[in-house]
């Protein structure tokens, strides 16, 4: 299957770019987990940092680090700690290569300051709680944490050969993390009762603002159902509340921009969790059923088939609907209802394989049977389950959907593109949260299902065409 | 092929199996009881105790009082619960009081009785607080009651006949009491029943005649046997009587009896004649003899009056004991189909829905019916759009195969594909009915108000217009399937041999695309059709939400909010056998079609 020392991810990557739209598209993947992950940088509704005469404070760190659910809190952690690490291990790497540093090296090096990022982040990040800290003490903290990071950094380009300019700006990612993050861990006085934008108004103080100075929850009850691009009109209470609302806002007098942005994150999780609990049960399923054959096979496969007749967007109304809303049990009934599909094209692609023989050969060299399927039939017999990923994707953003029009999805506060679309379904009139809601929806379908068309085109060359 | 459809068949029963029980166990788990949130509501109306009593008598008559899966009742000795809630059930609310004064004692003493253990486990929050304050033992006497009253009702039911009819032989008043109360309880007074109810059942001629069986076991030698002449008479009479359909015409007729004619009812009563003979018969028993056996009694009353109730019971569960403890076969039997799980699969299998237990508790099949005659013509209508348009845009792609015309109608197809027949729907209502925009079309419903005044065009014209955009809807979103399918048939058709002979032979590209390949390529096409039975007659949830048509999706929707048990399982157990049969209805057709497909040799494969 491998020729000419290619690997048989790199033939697919091979087949895949020849569709120029699908690889375009997949930029357009790219810009949605960065949406969902960067979403507190587009938008919030707490400054950056605020100076006033008590001192300094970072109140965009706080809400970052106390968020209102679990999924925010996942995305945000990725935010702090996985983001800086990859700008800084990116740029890091490319010089080793430059360097000719061996991979091996690279990679321990990468994972190094990794450990060494949350080593120092997290602890700081779940103690902290509020911050009123005086410039010069922050000043000499963030000197102290560069200098010891450029001393190792030139310790290490010393050793490997990495040019200094580099290194001064691989540790800038980690700097603007760092530093923030270490000032916040001395905590004191109020944070939560406070109102900044409020007191930026008052003359008490002033801070810097995200992009759209609007938080997912934040309400304005004199800006119900306004159309987009309304503006507060009067004399301000609070900073940048007459930013224009791009989006306009809904029932509560939220922004629909921002809650479309932090909907992301909620798609994202939905449509990732429930997909890898299906294609895990899939393929194990699949690949014990297809490895062992004979009445094991025929026992899983009528398991397969008694599944596949399963009602389940009936059984996921039914359970939510009894059980009550919330998206994890969405995802879970999704996942666990949407594996035979997976287990069956996982099982068929066994059976092909199992003949093959370098299958035999791994068995004539004694190895056991886990180690025949997970090392080396495994790995070729994926593709199924790969080209399903994009599709179930699709499928579990469009049931969050359905489900939240229906009454049973996230629970109001909760920013979701199907919440949008409830709120749209009490008053029809108010077209931007359907418009806005419903595109993103469709645009995240189409994109997703260009990917999958393409990456199953570039997996199996020999489908291209048929639906 | 024979083999394929049996093997087909057969795998309809673990699946049907395994589709009930995950419905049903779901809806095990939901917490909330429908029945009490029903009466709830219309309780406001009538009184508290009454509506106590419809709803243990419906959850009866549901089996929802019956363990979920496996029954173990029947094995169970009830004789101490039944000892215990018959002495806590029978104490008047002074006696009551002072045996809790006891309990707290015990309770402060560390030493715990077995009437402790019992108040214990009845389920009531912080009974050790409550029996040590003072001030809340008084008020702990009612709520006592209250639960085992429920734990009577719940658990023991038909299961403590037995043991508390063992209760009736103590000399103690108060256990005497509370085991005749208790045996109310567990029976709900089914045993003595003097009559039929308006709408006379078989199934109730066991009480009638067991309670006037026990009233004449002990009182027929008061009555003398009826003279020759007058039998004769008599049996005429009952004949008439029993042909009439009208109640109020029977009840006249009493008064020409007296009371030297109860023999003979009671012989009509007690042999085996028809139904309607005996339901003459009972009448005139409790129109000549009165309401003669009494099942219950207060808190208060005497020794004498307890003791001839008591009677009664022992007397009707020495001639009905049996039933109350089945022999071992029996018992090994009931663990597993005298449940909630059997008795609704029962139902289910025998296709013997029931009614909804939703008021106005309609029977579930009719409204079923009603909800697939709106959804169906509405389905069928978008199927055929559907097939009009996709194969001609499929045929279209494949001929011009590569081509703009083929890139072209492709992007289109899967943008529409791409669609969400939410986000669609509430995007159609949002531009076309709201005005907003514009307002072409209604936005609810498949009716206007008073269409039923329309003449026949001018109603077809409104329905068609109220159910334009659910169309659109069902019919852009399945689209791209279809005609995909049909793209890739016709391909395969035209890159073959016979296609290429009738090239050669120089007939015209439109001859050769038309008459040679599509007949060709249609056929799978077609088949395809059964495969979208389910859909045709389940409609879609969100689409009937959105646009207000009360169809199957609407009314599934409705059932599940409303945990409407019986509708939900009828529902999925329907969809799950309409889903197999087209199944295999699909593949039938596609052999059938196409001689070249078998059966034999496709095992192994998908």
């Amino acid at each position: 299957m491998t020729g000419a020392g290619e690997t048989y991810v790199e033939i697919v990557w091979k087949q895949y770019r020849k569709n120029r739209i699908a690889v375009a598209t997949l930029g357009v993947v790219g810009a949605f987990f960065g949406i969902a992950i960067f979403a507190p940088v587009l938008a919030s509704n707490q400054p950056y940092w605020f100076t006033s005469p008590e001192g300094a404070s970072f109140p965009w760190w706080v809400a970052l680090v106390n968020p209102d659910s679990g999924i925010d809190f996942v995305f945000n952690t990725v935010l702090i700690v996985f983001a800086p690490w990859m700008a800084t291990s990116l740029l890091l790497t490319r010089e080793a290569r430059r360097a000719s540093v061996p991979t091996r090296r690279r990679i321990g090096l990468a994972l190094l300051l990794l450990l060494f990022q949350m080593a120092v982040t997290l602890p700081v990040l779940v103690v902290a709680r509020d911050v009123r800290l005086g410039w010069p003490r922050w000043l000499l903290l963030g000197a102290l944490i560069v200098g010891i990071g450029v001393g190792a950094a030139r310790g290490a380009g010393r050793r490997w050969g990495i040019r200094p300019s580099t290194l001064a700006l691989a540790s800038i990612p980690l700097a603007l993390v760092l530093v923030p993050s270490l000032a916040l861990g001395l905590p004191q006085g109020k944070y939560f009762s406070r109102d900044f934008k409020k007191e930026q108004v008052q003359g008490k103080g002033s801070g810097v603002y995200t992009l759209i100075p609007y938080g997912p929850l934040e309400q304005d009850l004199d800006m119900i159902f306004k159309p987009p691009l309304s503006r507060k009109i009067g004399p301000p209470e609070r900073y940048r509340e007459s930013e224009p609302h791009l989006m306009g806002t809904d029932d509560s007098g939220r922004d629909v921009l921002s809650r479309i942005i932090y909907g992301t994150r909620i798609s994202m999780t939905i449509g990732i969790l429930a997909v890898s609990i299906y294609v895990t049960i899939g393929v194990a399923i699949g690949s014990v059923a297809g490895y062992f054959g004979g009445k094991i096979d025929i026992v899983i496969s009528r398991v397969i088939e008694v599944v596949l007749l399963f009602p389940s967007f009936f059984l996921i109304l039914t359970l939510v609907a009894l059980i009550g809303p919330s998206i994890y049990i969405i995802m879970v009934v999704i996942g666990l209802t949407g594996w035979p599909t997976i287990a069956r094209l996982t099982r068929g692609e066994f059976l092909k394989q199992r003949a093959v023989d370098y299958v035999a050969a791994a068995r004539a060299l004694g190895a056991s049977n886990p180690r025949v399927i997970f090392r080396h039939i495994l790995p070729n017999a994926l593709s199924p389950a790969f080209v399903a990923i994009p599709f179930g994707i699709v499928g579990a953003i469009i049931t969050e959907a359905t489900l939240s029009v229906l009454g049973f999805g996230v629970r109001p506060p909760t920013p979701s593109w199907g919440s949008l679309l409830l709120v749209a379904t009490s008053d029809y009139e108010k077209w931007w949260l359907t418009v806005f809601a419903g595109s993103s929806i469709f645009v995240t379908v189409t994109v997703f299902n260009v990917v999958g068309n393409a990456l199953r085109d570039a997996m199996d060359p020999r489908l291209k065409g048929t639906q | 092929m024979r083999a394929y459809i049996i093997r087909r068949l057969l795998l309809m029963i673990p699946t049907l199996f395994g589709v009930t029980l995950v419905t049903f166990s779901v809806m095990k788990m939901a917490p909330g009881d429908p029945l009490k949130e029903q009466l709830a509501q219309g309780g406001a109306q009538s009184e508290s105790g009454s509506t106590h009593e419809a709803y243990i008598h419906q959850r009866r008559q549901w089996k929802l009082d019956k363990p979920s899966f496996l029954n173990g009742r029947w094995f169970h000795d009830y004789s101490s619960q039944a000892r215990k809630s018959a002495l806590l059930y029978g104490l008047a609310d002074g006696d009551l009081e002072k045996l809790l004064d006891r309990l707290a004692e015990e309770v402060r003493a560390g030493r715990p009785s077995d009437t402790l253990d019992f108040v214990r486990s009845l389920g009531i929050e912080g009974v050790d607080q409550r029996l040590l304050d003072p001030e809340a033992r008084k008020g702990l006497a009612p709520i006592v009651r209250i639960a085992v009253q429920i734990k009577v009702e719940d658990e023991m039911g038909e299961h403590g006949v037995r043991s508390l009819g063992a209760e009736l032989d103590e000399k103690d008043l108060a256990l005497q009491i509370g085991a005749i109360r208790c045996l109310l309880l567990c029976t709900l007074g089914d045993p003595f029943r003097y009559t039929y109810s308006k709408e006379p059942k078989s199934e109730e001629t066991a009480g009638v005649v067991a309670t006037w069986k026990i009233w004449w076991d002990r009182n027929h030698d008061q009555f003398k046997p009826v003279a020759p002449e007058r039998l004769q008479e008599l049996k005429a009479t009952l004949r008439t009587l029993s042909a009439e359909s009208s109640r109020s015409k029977v009840i006249e007729a009493m008064d020409g009896f007296t009371p030297e004619d109860v023999p003979f009812f009671a012989e009509v009563l007690f042999s085996g004649s028809t139904l309607s003979e005996k339901v003459v018969a009972s009448t005139a028993l409790f129109y000549k003899v009165g309401r003669v056996l009494k099942a219950d009694v207060k808190l208060s009353d005497k020794a004498p009056l307890v003791a001839s109730v008591a009677a009664n019971w022992k007397a009707f569960i020495a001639t009905h004991g049996s039933e109350y403890s089945p022999p071992i076969p029996a018992k090994c039997l009931y663990f597993f189909t005298d449940t909630q799980y059997a008795n609704s699969l029962v139902k289910l299998l025998t296709f013997d829905f029931g009614r909804s237990m939703v008021k106005p508790y309609d029977p579930v099949g009719p409204k079923m019916f009603q909800a697939v005659l709106v959804s169906a013509p509405i389905m069928l209508l978008s199927e055929a759009l559907v097939y009009l348009f996709a194969v001609p845009l499929g045929v279209l792609c494949a001929v011009h195969r590569g081509k703009w015309q083929d890139r072209s109608t492709s992007l289109v197809l899967f943008v529409f594909n791409s669609f969400p027949s939410v986000v669609l729907g509430m995007l159609l209502l949002t531009f076309f009915c709201f005005g907003t925009f514009f307002k072409f079309f209604p936005m609810y419903g498949i009716h206007a108000e008073n269409y039923e005044s329309f003449p026949f065009v001018r109603e077809l014209v409104d329905y068609l217009n109220h159910i334009f955009l659910p169309l659109v809807c069902y019919s852009l979103t399945s689209l791209a399937g279809l005609a995909m399918f049909a793209r890739s048939s016709m391909l395969d058709v035209l890159n073959q041999d016979f296609v290429r002979t009738a090239r050669a032979k120089g007939l015209q590209e439109r001859s050769v695309i038309l008459k040679h390949s599509m007949r060709n390529a249609l056929i799978p096409v077609l088949t395809l059709f059964a495969s979208f039975i389910p859909a045709l007659l389940g409609g879609s949830v969100i689409i009937e939400y959105l646009f207000g048509i009360p169809g199957m999706g609407r009314l599934s929707y409705d059932s599940i909010q409303a945990k409407d048990y019986n509708m939900v399982m009828a529902i999925t157990y329907l969809d799950a056998i309409i889903v197999m049969l087209s199944i295999l209805l699909t593949d039938l057709l596609y052999v059938f079609v196409d001689p070249r497909i078998s059966f034999q040799k496709s095992e192994g494969g998908a």
